[in-house]
C-alpha cells in the first residue's frame, strides 16, 4: 500500500511536470516576440531599443531551456508572473478567482456524484420497473442538455417568473447567508446536473453488474437485509470505476464553470480566462492551464489512492 | 440491424435528426428571410411570417436556426469524421504493428489527452489560433481522435488473436489484404458507436465555445451564439433563447439516443 501510494504519487508529479513543460512551450509556439505584446498596451509602435530591453528584461534571449528553468524556479515559488493589461500579481489574483470557482464547483461535484451515486442504486434495485424507467429518461436527458441550457431554464423559472433568486452576479460571505446561498443555488444546480446523469448511469450499470455475481447471491442466502447487501457488497465492489468516472467528472466541470459564471456574470476563474483570452494575455492563460493542471493531476491522484483503499488489488498489481 | 429498426427510441431520434438534418440542408431554399436581415419587427413571438418569432435585432428565428444547425451539424460531423479517420488509422496501424514500446507510448499519450478537460483545451487552443470553422473542427477533431485510436486499437489488437487471422496469415495473406479484408469489417461496429457519440460531444464543445464567445464570429451562424446573444434580453422575452436552446438539446439528445442504440445492436457484449 505504501509502495502503491508512493508511485501514484511521484507518478502525479512527473506529470505535472510534463504538462507544465508542454504549457511553457505553447507560450513559445506563438509567432512574434512576446516582448511586443508586452509592449503592445502601451500607446505607438515600440522602437528596436524598447523591444531589445524588454526582451532582456524578460530572459526571452535565453535558451529555452534556461528559460524553463526560471519560469519553473517562479512557479515554485508561487509567483504566477504579472499580466500583460492589467498592472496586478497574478499569485494574488489567481487564488482570488480560483476561490470563487470553487464555491461552485465543489458543492456541485459533491452534489452531483452523491445524488448520483444514490439514484444510481435505486435505479439499478428497481430494475424494469417505473422509478428506473424515469431515471434512465432522467440521466439521458441530463447528460445530452448543455450546461448554459440548463442555467438559462433555471433563470427562466426561478429568477425571472417565481423571482425568488438573482438573475446572475457573485454575492460574498460577509454580505449575509441568505443573499450568498441566493446567488449561489443557480449555478451550482445548472452544474450539478451533468455529473449527476454521469454518475447515475455510471452506477446503475456498474451495479447491475455485481448484484448478478455469485457472492452477492450468497450474501442474500446467508439472510442478510437487501439494505446491507446493496450498500456493502454490491456498492462497495462497484466504486471503483465510479470513482474514476468522478475523477474526470471533475476535470470536465472546470470547463463547465468557465460556461456557468459566463452565464451568471460570476466573477471566477473562467470569466477572467476569457477576458484574458480576447485580450491576448498570455500570460494569464498559462496561470490558468497550470492551476487547472494542478487541480486535475491532485485529483486524479486522489483518485487512484481512493481506487487503491477501495480495492486492495487495484494497490497490490 | 433488425433490432435497431425495432427500437422505437431509436427510430424516433432518427427521424428527428432527419428532419434538422434537412432544414440545415437546405436552408437557402427553405428559409425566406436571410438569417441575418435585420427588421424593424424585434422579439416578436411566433406569429405569421416569422415561424418562430424575432429576436433582439429584429431577426427571423426560424431562419437562424436552419443555418445555425449547419454549423452545428458541419462542425459535428466534419470534427469526429477527422477524428474517426486519423485516430482509427493509427489505432490499427498500431494495433497491426503492436509492440510493448508502441503499446504503452501510445495508450499514455492517449490516456494523458483524453483525460485533460476537453473545454478547457479547446479554450486554450482558440486562445492560441483563433476561432474560425475550419480551426475549430481541427481542434475538436484533434480532441476527439485519440478516443478512435484507442477503440480501433482495443479492437485490433483482440480481433488480431482470432484463428481466421492466424490462418489467413498462414495462407500468405499479405498485410494490407488482411487489414482491409480480415480486420476492418471486424473493427467497424465500435468506430460506428463512437463515431455517433462523438459527433454529439462535438457539437457540444462548438455550442459551449460558442456560447463564451470564442465559436466562428458572425456572419457565421450558430446555436450557442443565438443563445449568447439572447441570454442578456431574457427579461424581453423567452423565445429567443428557448428555440435554439430546444434544438441543440434534442439534437444531442437524439444522437445519443442513436448512439446507444447502435451500441446495443451492433455489440451485444457491451450492453448495459
Amino acid at each position: 500500500m505504501t509502495s502503491y501510494f508512493v508511485k501514484r504519487v511521484v507518478a502525479g508529479i512527473t506529470s505535472l511536470f510534463a504538462v507544465s513543460f508542454c504549457i511553457f512551450f505553447l507560450i513559445h509556439l506563438l509567432p512574434g516576440n512576446p516582448a511586443y505584446a508586452v509592449l503592445g498596451g502601451r500607446q505607438g509602435v515600440p522602437t528596436a531599443e524598447q523591444v531589445a530591453i524588454v526582451t532582456e528584461k524578460l530572459g526571452l534571449d535565453r535558451p529555452i531551456l534556461v528559460q524553463y528553468g526560471r519560469w519553473l524556479w517562479r512557479i515554485l515559488h508561487l509567483d504566477l508572473g504579472e499580466s500583460y493589461i492589467q498592472n496586478v500579481s497574478l499569485s494574488q489574483e489567481i487564488p482570488k478567482r480560483l476561490s470563487r470557482t470553487m464555491e461552485l464547483v465543489l458543492p456541485a461535484l459533491i452534489i452531483g456524484t452523491s445524488m448520483g451515486i444514490l439514484l444510481g442504486v435505486l435505479s439499478a434495485t428497481r430494475r424494469g420497473r417505473v422509478p428506473d424507467f424515469m431515471l434512465t429518461v432522467l440521466s439521458l436527458v441530463g447528460y445530452s442538455i448543455p450546461v448554459f441550457v440548463v442555467g438559462a431554464g433555471l433563470v427562466i423559472v426561478f429568477a425571472l417568473q417565481m423571482k425568488l433568486v438573482p438573475t446572475s452576479g457573485y454575492v460574498r460571505l460577509s454580505t449575509g447567508l441568505g443573499p450568498f446561498l441566493r446567488a449561489h443555488i443557480l449555478p451550482v444546480v445548472a452544474l450539478s446536473l451533468a455529473p449527476m446523469a454521469t454518475t447515475l448511469r455510471m452506477t446503475r450499470s456498474c451495479t447491475l453488474e455485481t448484484l448478478g455475481s455469485d457472492y452477492i447471491r450468497t450474501a442474500r442466502a446467508k439472510g442478510l437485509r437487501e439494505g446491507i447487501v446493496v450498500a456493502k457488497h454490491a456498492l462497495r465492489s462497484a466504486l471503483p470505476p465510479i470513482v474514476t468516472m468522478i475523477g474526470l467528472l471533475a476535470g470536465r466541470m472546470i470547463g463547465g464553470s468557465i460556461i456557468v459564471e459566463s452565464l451568471f456574470n460570476w466573477p471566477g476563474l473562467g470569466v477572467y480566462t476569457l477576458q484574458a483570452v480576447g485580450t491576448h494575455d498570455y500570460p494569464v492563460i498559462q496561470a490558468v492551464a497550470l492551476v487547472v493542471a494542478v487541480f486535475f493531476v491532485s485529483v486524479n491522484v486522489l483518485v487512484d489512492l481512493a481506487c487503491g483503499w477501495l480495492d486492495p488489488r487495484i494497490a497490490y498489481e | 440491424m433488425n433490432r435497431l429498426l425495432r427500437d422505437w427510441k431509436a427510430l424516433l431520434a432518427l427521424a428527428l435528426l432527419l428532419i434538422i438534418g434537412t432544414l440545415a440542408a437546405l436552408a437557402p431554399f427553405i428559409c425566406r428571410i436571410p438569417p441575418n436581415q435585420m427588421q424593424v419587427e424585434r422579439m416578436l413571438p411566433p406569429q405569421g411570417k416569422w415561424w418562430l418569432g424575432t429576436d433582439i435585432w429584429g431577426r427571423d428565428i426560424f431562419s437562424r436556426i436552419c443555418y445555425g444547425g449547419r454549423t452545428s451539424l458541419l462542425v459535428g460531423v466534419a470534427s469526429a469524421g477527422s477524428g474517426l479517420a486519423v485516430g482509427g488509422l493509427v489505432g490499427i496501424l498500431a494495433g497491426v504493428m503492436a509492440g510493448r514500446m508502441w503499446d504503452t507510448l501510445l495508450m499514455r499519450l492517449m490516456d494523458f489527452l483524453l483525460s485533460f478537460p476537453p473545454l478547457v483545451l479547446a479554450i486554450i487552443a482558440v486562445a492560441f489560433v483563433g476561432s474560425s470553422l475550419p480551426v475549430l473542427i481541427l481542434v475538436i477533431a484533434a480532441m476527439y481522435a485519440p478516443q478512435f485510436a484507442r477503440v480501433a486499437y482495443n479492437s485490433t489488437r483482440s480481433v488480431k488473436e482470432r484463428d481466421f487471422i492466424v490462418a489467413a496469415e498462414a495462407i500468405g495473406a499479405s498485410s494490407p489484404r488482411i487489414v482491409s479484408r480480415a480486420i476492418l469489417p471486424n473493427i467497424v461496429a465500435p468506430l460506428v458507436v463512437q463515431f455517433s457519440l462523438s459527433v454529439g460531444h462535438a457539437i457540444l464543445v462548438e455550442a459551449g465555445l460558442s456560447f463564451v464567445g470564442l465559436g466562428p464570429a458572425p456572419p457565421i451562424v450558430s446555436w450557442g451564439q443565438m443563445i449568447r446573444q439572447a441570454v442578456g434580453y431574457l427579461s424581453l422575452g423567452y423565445f429567443p433563447v428557448i428555440w435554439p436552446s430546444l434544438f441543440i438539446s434534442l439534437t444531442i439528445l437524439a444522437l445519443n439516443v442513436l448512439g446507444d442504440a447502435l451500441r446495443d445492436s451492433l455489440d451485444p457484449a457491451l450492453r448495459t
